[in-house]
């Protein structure tokens, strides 16, 4: 799982893309997850909160991996 | 399920976009349940094949996939790239998700995969399953499937490594270094074999057929049928073909499906 991502000064998401070899499904929930973490924080317990939210509305489920494993992911990205 | 398994041979070695159009096409044909289960057993000729939340330039040499002639194709199952040619033999099985309760998830990975493992059984190896998603044979990766739920039915396909060309294969994709540190992921994903090379006198001919006793025995059918796509089907995949695989914006650009 790669994840690169955009923020501003303030440390908030502008942009985010979560890419690579994993399995999400329903596979739409990563969209809906890129989206909903635009405009978050990128610190622990905003991007926990973001994620764990997306996974309940769509009853989501990451095989191999867990929402936790992507928040860590998510925390090490380092600006392009 | 009791029917006999309908079972395609359709494929499109020169068009590997179309075939991916078809791909989709029959699950979502089953999904609408126009139609029963299939199992369909196909090829590409030379291209490589990423998964739905990949991007192409991480995960491809491109310039070695253009000077080769490569095509590349997204799909719309997660997982990781594979590079296809006339030596590697494709499944996809399209059906509902059976017994109740049943996560789809564990349908697919823990019930519907044990087809390919038996097709392998039936010619004659010992596999096993490794990262949930990969099938081995004395250590070494043979066969990656993916699959996908929408609602009560269930999709998975898989690459099967018959008699591919491991040297191009090793070329057009890119392993990332980073994943084969990471302690959750086996390497086996990286360390590959063909069938060819483990036992050279199985034919591709025996490989087809043990692949669909193995998704009849799986699927609990009696027996199985060979027949043509639908109508709408083809219409179906004709419209996937144009507005999406044969697109730039959904290979290259991670359009969203």
């Amino acid at each position: 799982m790669r994840v690169k991502v955009e923020t501003d000064e303030q440390r908030v998401i502008q942009s985010i893309t979560i890419t690579g070899d994993f399995f999400l499904l329903p596979e739409n929930a990563l969209w809906k997850l890129e989206e909903r973490l635009k405009g978050a924080k990128l610190e622990r317990n905003e991007i926990i909160k973001k994620i764990e939210q997306v996974f309940e509305e769509t009853g989501a489920i990451v095989v191999g991996s867990t929402p936790q494993e992507i928040a860590e992911v998510i925390l090490e990205a380092r600006e392009p | 399920m009791t029917k006999k398994l309908r079972v395609l041979l359709t494929e499109f070695p020169e068009n590997s976009h179309l075939n991916l159009a078809f791909e989709e096409a029959f699950f979502l044909s089953r999904c609408s349940e126009w139609t029963s289960d299939v199992l369909r057993i196909w090829r590409n000729e030379k291209a490589v094949v990423i998964g739905v939340f990949q991007k192409a330039e991480e995960e491809v040499d491109l310039d070695f996939a253009n000077s080769n002639g490569i095509q590349i194709v997204r799909r719309f199952t997660g997982g990781g790239a594979v590079y296809h040619d006339l030596g590697n033999i494709n499944f996809a099985l399209s059906t509902k998700i059976e017994g109740e309760g049943q996560r789809g998830v564990d349908f697919l990975y823990d019930h519907l995969i044990y087809g390919a493992i038996e097709a392998l059984r039936l010619l004659g190896f010992n596999p096993s399953k490794e990262n949930f998603n990969d099938i081995v044979i004395e250590g070494k990766k043979v066969i990656g499937v993916a699959g996908s739920i929408r609602k009560d039915c269930a999709f998975l396909h898989g690459a099967m490594l018959f008699s591919t060309d491991l040297t191009v294969l090793s070329k057009v994709l890119k392993v990332p270094l980073k994943k084969l540190q990471d302690k959750k992921i086996d390497s086996v994903k990286y360390r590959v074999s063909t069938l060819s090379q483990l036992k050279p006198e199985i034919e591709q001919k025996d490989v087809i057929l043990s692949l669909i006793e193995g998704f009849t025995k799986v699927l609990g059918a009696e027996g199985y049928y060979f027949d043509f796509p639908d109508k709408r089907e083809i219409e179906l995949a004709r419209r996937l073909y144009s507005e999406k695989y044969s697109t730039v914006s959904w290979n290259f650009e991670r359009r969203r499906p």
